[in-house]
């Protein structure tokens, strides 16, 4: 009763929490400092489960013992509480389902965590976005780990964005196993946190399965953000294409390291890796790491890596149509990052993460003459 | 409107403008002529305030004022319009938002109001007709694999959208096929007027047939050596610039 009180009050003070716990633009699922608080009102298709983890130990036992067991996780009486997300065979979802982590930081120290498990039956099509707020400033740690797991044909668009404050360190592992003829796409934007580490690790455990894996890095002042992902091809005829950019000003600093494993029998295997970035200050730092384990001969794999600057013809060009400097270094970091934005199948989540990356750089003082 | 005086320009160690001295006023139109590597372009880009050249002596006036303290967006706003010779490829930015941007620009220096969406549809169609422009153009990114003939008819386009006071044109002609220069040509004469100066940098007198200049100057190794009527880019075209060099000489 004191729990719902307490979740009561700040969905008084707090609009967007009420937005989201009334929004029938999809399935919310939110929590608040890592405490359950609620769903939207749209009823979900027949056999989608969305619930909490604690919820489901207690209402469906046998069936999360099921789906734990094909991961060999466990869920014990003292683990953490994060949501867990059933979409049954053949079923198409139309609607977003969203995982809605809002972080309120209050005088205590607060150590967020939670473990998020999906399960993608066979054929079964989703997008499902995992959403990382602060409401307020403040020191606070999330540390989150996301289990997915896709049967035969399954297809996933899985979306993380992070906008956490300035003073919030973000740990983040999400490990994917996807079967036969199944397709992932990763869709990360970081665009907050004075720490973010994420670890993406996917394996192509069958025949056929394919991932796209696609990250933002948006970081200024001290900035730390490290993006580590692993792909691992285990099996033959499967392809992979990763496109990760990196935005730096200030004194942030940034690691890509994307790790591509083809093992013996995994012919036929495609793989392309790109890394590109953008440092708009002398004392941004980005290092950028691709290793590449190739064990079997029959593939096609490729990988590249560029660092680069604001373009001064191009500003130049711009400002003498009359476009103010400032406006014109936006526009072109916004241009460096628009085919990732271009590849957000949806509309009302593409504009979301502009409107964040435009809020962003209208407060960077951006580098003011370039060298 | 334009006033060059014994303008000097350097780029790193080298001096490439060696004492211009010019005078432009409104309804002309100025050609410059001048083999490879007279400092034609960087006479565009100085003036248009690319901070790649250095002014070491004399002065820029635009309407009486010295533009060296103005920033490149300043003067573009001021009324100074530059047509590139290689216009820039900007992949990710739109034609459209980027035009439309250009001319709010200018419309807040103005202080007017920003043009509203559908004005600014109706204004940009009416204008790429001029130039024989696809709609299709404003949703590829500026620049982006247009062929030669395109990039020099965006030019253009922005021109007709920003209508600058000042306009300098530098090598529109070049890379542009005999169709494309007449339709290039016939846009540029369109905004033509008795309020507008134009700037034309050119290799060759074929430009000069379709827009015809009042005066015609001929640059040599950073020096303004001859200058005079649409005549002399007659003579230029059947002698070439051997006897303006050796007349420097």
């Amino acid at each position: 009763m004191l729990h719902q009180t307490w979740i009561q009050n700040l969905v008084e003070q707090y609009a967007v929490l009420k937005n989201l716990l009334h929004s029938q633009e999809g399935f919310h699922i939110l929590f608040i400092n890592g405490h359950f608080a609620g769903h939207s009102p749209l009823s979900l298709p027949k056999g989608v489960i969305l619930s909490h983890l604690s919820s489901v130990m207690k209402e469906h036992p046998e069936l999360l013992q099921k789906h734990l067991a094909k991961i060999s996780a466990n869920v014990g009486p003292n683990s953490e509480d994060g949501v867990f997300v059933l979409i049954p065979e053949d079923t198409p979802i139309e609607k977003p389902i969203f995982l809605d982590f809002v972080s309120i930081p209050n005088s205590q120290a607060l150590d967020i965590r939670s473990q998020n498990l999906i399960f993608m039956s066979p054929y079964a099509q989703s997008s499902i976005i995992e959403n990382y707020s602060s409401l307020a400033p403040g020191t606070y740690s999330t540390n989150t780990t996301t289990k997915i797991v896709l049967a035969e044909g399954a297809n996933l668009d899985h979306y993380q964005i992070q906008q956490e404050g300035g003073l919030a360190e973000h740990r983040n592992e999400i490990s994917i196993q996807q079967n036969q003829d199944s397709q992932f796409r990763s869709h990360v934007f970081a665009l907050g946190s004075g720490l973010v580490c994420n670890n993406l690790q996917t394996t192509l455990a069958a025949p056929g399965a394919s991932c796209i894996l696609n990250g933002l890095f948006l970081g200024e002042q001290k900035q730390r953000m490290d993006f580590h992902t692993t792909i691992d091809h285990a099996q033959p005829n499967c392809t992979s294409e990763e496109l990760y950019k990196g935005i730096l000003g200030g004194q942030a600093q940034g690691t890509f390291k994307g790790r591509i494993i083809v093992r013996p029998h995994a012919q036929k295997t495609c793989a392309r890796q790109t890394n590109k970035n953008l440092l708009l200050s002398e004392e941004a730092l980005i290092n950028t790491e691709p290793i590449l384990e190739i064990f079997a001969n029959d593939v096609k794999c490729n990988h590249g890596a560029t660092i680069g600057r604001l373009d001064e013809a191009q500003l130049f060009y711009l400002t003498s149509r009359g476009i103010h400097r400032k406006l014109a270094q936006q526009i072109l970091i916004h241009a460096f990052a628009s085919d990732l934005l271009a590849t957000i199948p949806l509309n009302s989540v593409r504009h979301h993460i502009q409107t964040i990356i435009s809020e962003h750089l209208a407060k960077w003082s951006l580098c003011a003459e370039a060298a | 409107m334009l006033q060059l005086k014994n303008l000097h320009v350097k780029i790193e160690d080298r001096t490439i403008l060696k004492g211009i001295n010019l005078e432009i006023n409104a309804g002309e139109v100025h050609a410059i002529m001048g083999p490879n590597g007279s400092g034609k372009s960087t006479l565009t880009q100085i003036i248009a305030g690319r901070d790649l050249y250095q002014i070491t002596q004399g002065q820029i006036l635009f309407e009486g004022k010295d533009l060296t303290p103005f920033a490149p967006e300043a003067r573009a706003q001021r009324g100074i319009f530059l047509a590139f010779q290689y216009p820039i490829e900007i992949p990710g930015v739109a034609n459209a938002y980027f035009l439309r941007t250009a001319l709010n620009a200018k419309r807040k220096f103005l202080g007017l109001p920003e043009i509203d969406a559908m004005d600014f549809l109706a204004l940009i169609k009416e204008k790429m007709s001029l130039l024989h422009m696809d709609p299709s153009f404003l949703n590829r990114s500026v620049n982006e694999g247009f062929s030669g003939g395109e990039k020099k008819r965006n030019e253009i386009l922005q021109m007709a959208i920003l209508e600058p006071k000042l306009a300098l044109l530098d090598e529109t002609d070049s890379g542009l096929d005999i169709d494309s220069l007449k339709i290039v040509a016939r846009g540029v004469n369109t905004l033509r007027t008795s309020e507008r100066a134009i700037l034309l940098v050119t290799h060759y007198q074929r430009l000069l047939n379709y827009i015809e200049p009042d005066y015609v100057h001929v640059l040599s190794d950073g020096r303004i050596v001859k200058s005079g009527g649409k005549e002399l880019a007659l003579r230029l075209e059947e002698q070439g610039y051997g006897w303006v060099k050796e007349m420097t000489a």
